[in-house]
């Protein structure tokens, strides 16, 4: 009897439900443009989404090992250009790429640029062809607005050709400095992100956020932890010119100064002005060109390359970042500075942006892995110099974890010869396993302290793991 | 038969007798006869705390654990009272280093007795009171087990009154060892240990307190090289603080204790050299040519100390100190060679031999200076009206940083959120060098700044604040209107 009774009230549920559905299914279908234009859109851009299988070399637990994850990507133009993000399709050594049509082909890698997270990959453009593939194009920036309907494409937890729906919640999100990426490279600098509602989930990373017109708005790049629907994209007007390079040259070429900025807000009295004017300098790293050009904590930059600033807000900051960064490499540029109510002119001359990774090597029969000093890693983490190699990582239970060698230290010499660059490393290494000492001694140091690390063989060279 | 029946008898007759005599006299103790045993031994210790913390000056109560472990009244507590409590809760709170007055002690069984502070032991986070009221003698105390061989999976218990939840219930806490440290030696993991038990004894299956529960701190730059990779409280073994205590007993004490309470809250004068070592292994030393015996390797010299001034350098290996074999192979002994050094008066010569690789030796002296103040011991001053808080800078904070000895400024200690300095977005940590254009290079340029910033009333106050090798400006917006409420 009751049996009967839950027997028939499931199927008046079901039944509901499906009347429900169907109901609100029709009517949409029928009476919604919006409804419409999404399947529209959909249908238009499905084609260029990409989903993206790149397997990567890691270095960090002492040996090289490779690492398969999941990303988006869309294409940009008939000549097989593939959009994605930095960490997503960055140093990989081999990329396997999924069209909307499930068919599984390789791409290779184009250029890569970890400060603003982007990346190009480029499949045969014969496939383009071929499988009628429909690139997708850049939004005008100018058309970018809070409340715009945006469609999110990507694979999410690997789930291929999700599209999911929201607004732009806010056009100019600004991040706070110091963001860096899974692999360690600073990012973020030089963009504010669109925030969305959009639902955006790990996988989604490299897809693009699209406008109801079809064209892309952003590229996927981050989601809020411990939020509900707080999504951030890349906006068009900053992948769009790297991207670019990208393609054009293979990499983004900019100008490093090694200033820190703070908006003014409304401190302008403090400096005896009247209206806003100028970007508060924060910080200036030691050795770098804003050092060498005289250019002190508190000083209010008031000019660069005889071009007024104002930085009020700290969304202005990235702008200002841009416009440094974007001055040709190793030109002398006039600032003008206000410095203790006095006007200062003085002359910076940039210098290149250096790699913000080195190489890496594994030691395989020592039992850990090295990364090349870069100069600019060398100015981002304080170091003393580039000279020496870093440990990445140590292998557990390798000689180099009984010696008690530990990952983040800088090996300045073996068997009491110096060492400065990665490829010393490397000879030195060569030539020391061919030779199988029962022993090899390390000198390490970590910022200002230094010890010794002894690698022990039992019997000789281990065999690499 | 009839002997054993006699025997078994006799010791049945005897448990009650062995109960009523005290705790720690040999025999297995159930857990009821240990809990009614030492309840008597230990007591909620509460005490006043004047500290400046967020700009203002704050007085609380706080609590802690004390056992009673002389006849006379002689009280061990656990360090943690020299660091400001928020509101009796024993939450750790920041501040200065508070004063320390009104020591009573609260008994489960209803006694009470007033305490002064006789000194405390900085490495090892403990302290000591005396009963003074009424003049102590007979008092119930625990009896220390001076040898003791401690085991991994070790049972030991642990009683506890500190939380005033339980109406002056003593809690019973079983504690067990589940690892003995190397390095400190002495030192144990203990499981089922909280922060609840900092300065609760230990105790045998047989009512001997063997340790207790300590959290060992702190920094190796101003000289104390005890420090265990364990955040959490310790299992503390009295032969680590066997020799204080017996010091500290043997001290003939005056009417008048005030004095030792208040020489009981400044740093320990002791030797330091700045120097940061590691052990020179056997085969480390073979493979460079040392001789054999250990041998400390310099790893870092701290710019501006006697070690410098010496000419010692990072990689140098120690071998000999005063003609002694430095005998320092392991991690585990270089705890040793560290008391050795801070058992020096400062100012005394200490005569190193110093061995290259393949052999050669050389002498170095090194003229001890005085171990710098601790973050701990660091002077406070405080805004109130700004609710800020700031303490000299210190060695630890300068290497903490990696910045330069003369670095000029004082560290933001405490400041409260909602205050005007806080709401400037400055926090905690970073290093003041300049208020409205004013420099500030020590607590008292701090005062003379903000005493012109209060004469001045400006609309806005620029902070320049430094943050490891980064800086950057904080603006308070002070209502000056509010200045007459605080002054």
């Amino acid at each position: 009897m009751l049996l009967g009774m839950i027997r028939t009230l499931s199927v008046f549920l079901f039944v509901a439900l499906g009347f429900l559905c169907l109901n609100s299914g029709t009517s949409f279908a029928k009476n919604s443009d919006l409804q419409q234009t999404i399947f529209d859109v959909q249908e238009s851009a499905l084609s260029a989404l990409v989903n993206i299988q790149p397997i990567t070399e890691t270095f960090s637990r002492g040996e090289r090992r490779k690492q398969a994850s999941v990303g988006s990507g869309f294409l940009i133009d008939t000549k097989g250009h593939i959009v994605t993000n930095f960490h997503v399709a960055g140093k990989a050594s081999k990329l396997m790429v999924t069209l909307f049509n499930k068919e599984r082909i390789e791409a290779e890698l184009i250029g890569e640029d970890p400060q603003t997270d982007l990346a190009v990959i480029r499949i045969d453009p014969e496939l383009v062809k071929l499988h009628r593939m429909k690139p997708l194009r850049w939004a005008d920036p100018e058309d970018l607005e809070v409340g715009r309907f945006v469609l999110a494409l990507g694979s999410p937890l690997a789930l291929a050709r999700t599209m999911t729906f929201g607004v732009v919640s806010n056009t100019d999100r600004y991040l706070p400095e110091g963001m860096s990426l899974p692999s360690g490279e600073r990012t973020g600098d030089f963009n504010t992100w669109i925030q969305t509602d959009a639902a955006i989930n790990p996988g989604n990373s490299g897809g693009p956020l699209i406008d109801l017109s079809g064209k892309v708005v952003g590229v996927n790049a981050r989601g809020a932890m411990f939020a509900d629907n707080i999504g951030f994209a890349i906006p068009a007007k900053t992948a769009n010119k790297v991207v670019h390079s990208l393609i054009g040259q293979g990499s983004v070429s900019r100008s490093y100064t090694g200033v820190s900025f703070q908006p003014l807000k409304d401190w302008e009295l403090l400096f005896g002005l009247e209206a806003p004017r100028g970007a508060l300098v924060s910080s200036v790293a030691s050795g770098s060109p804003g050092e060498r050009a005289g250019l002190q904590a508190g000083d209010l930059l008031l000019s660069y390359d005889s071009v007024d600033i104002t930085v009020r807000f700290e969304e202005e900051l990235p702008g200002l970042y841009q416009r440094l960064a974007d001055t040709p490499i190793n030109s002398a540029v006039p600032l003008q500075v206000l410095r203790n109510d006095s006007e200062l002119q003085l002359e910076l001359t940039t210098q290149a942006t250096g790699k913000l990774s080195g190489e890496k090597f594994e030691a395989s029969a020592w039992g850990f892995t090295v990364e090349e000093i870069t100069e600019q890693m060398a100015y981002e983490r304080e170091l003393l110099s580039s000279d020496g190699v870093l440990v990445k990582g140590v292998l557990t239970g390798g000689a180099a974890q009984r010696g008690e060698l530990s990952r983040g230290v800088i090996i300045e010499s073996i068997d009491h010869e110096p060492l400065v660059s990665l490829k010393q490393f490397e000879e030195r290494y060569t030539d020391i396993t061919n030779s199988s000492p029962a022993e090899v001694l390390l000198q390490v140091r970590r910022y200002e302290s230094k010890s010794w690390v002894l690698l022990q063989f039992e019997g000789g060279q281990e065999v690499g793991q | 038969m009839r002997r054993l029946i006699l025997l078994l008898l006799a010791a049945s007759l005897c448990i009650p007798v062995l109960a009523q005599a005290g705790p720690g006299k040999g025999k297995k103790r159930s857990v009821e006869e240990f809990y009614r045993e030492a309840s008597g031994t230990i007591a909620t210790v509460e005490f006043i705390q004047e500290f400046l913390a967020n700009g203002q000056k704050q007085q609380t109560r706080g609590f802690t654990d004390g056992v009673v472990i002389t006849e006379e009244g002689l009280v061990l507590i656990s360090g943690r009272v020299r660091f400001p409590q928020r509101g009796g809760s024993g939450r750790i709170s920041r501040g200065s280093r508070p004063e320390l007055s009104g020591f009573r002690l609260h008994f489960s069984d209803g006694r009470s007795h007033d305490a002064v502070l006789l000194s405390f032991e900085d490495d090892l986070n403990l302290g000591l009171l005396q009963i003074t009221d009424p003049p102590a003698t007979g008092m119930p105390h625990i009896r220390f087990r001076k040898k003791f061989k401690p085991k991994v999976g070790q049972s030991l218990r642990s009683l506890t009154l500190y939380s005033e939840d339980y109406a002056r219930k003593p809690i019973l806490a079983p504690v067990g060892i589940n690892a003995l440290l190397d390095t400190p030696q002495d030192v144990w993991s203990l499981s089922g240990a909280s922060s609840q038990l900092l300065g609760a004894p230990l105790w045998d299956g047989r009512g001997r307190v063997v340790g207790v529960v300590a959290q060992v701190p702190m920094s190796p730059w101003a000289g104390r090289q005890v420090t265990p990779r364990l955040s959490g409280p310790v299992g503390l073994s009295y032969a680590r603080f066997a020799e204080w205590i017996a010091e500290e007993a043997a001290k003939p004490r005056s009417e008048d204790q005030s004095d030792a309470a208040a020489g009981a809250q400044e740093q320990e004068r002791r030797a330091w050299l700045g120097l940061m070592f590691g052990p020179l292994d056997s085969d480390l030393a073979a493979h460079l040519k040392i001789s054999e015996g250990g041998g400390v390797i310099i790893s870092r010299v701290v710019p501006s100390s006697p070690a410098e001034a010496a000419g010692l350098k990072p990689l140098d290996i120690l071998v000999e100190l005063d003609g002694q074999r430095i005998a320092v192979e392991k991690d585990a002994d270089t705890n040793a060679f560290s008391q050795a050094i801070r058992g020096y008066e400062p100012g005394s010569k200490l005569s190193f031999t110093r061995e290259e690789p393949g052999g050669e030796r050389s002498s170095l002296t090194i003229v001890a200076a005085e171990t710098p103040t601790s973050n701990l011991h660091a002077e406070r001053r405080s805004d109130e009206f700004f609710e800020i808080t700031v303490r000299e800078v210190t060695l630890d904070t300068l290497l903490g940083h990696r910045l330069p000895p003369e670095t000029p400024g004082v560290i933001v200690d405490g400041l409260t959120a909602a205050g005007w300095a806080g709401l400037s977005g400055m926090r905690v940590g970073g290093i003041i060098q300049r208020i409205a254009g004013h420099e500030v290079s020590d607590l008292d340029s701090f005062e003379a700044a903000m005493k012109i910033v209060r004469e001045q009333k400006p609309a806005k106050v620029m902070f320049f604040v430094r943050s490891g090798r980064r800086t950057r400006f904080f603006v308070a917006e002070p209502d000056w209107s509010e200045l007459k409420d605080t002054e």
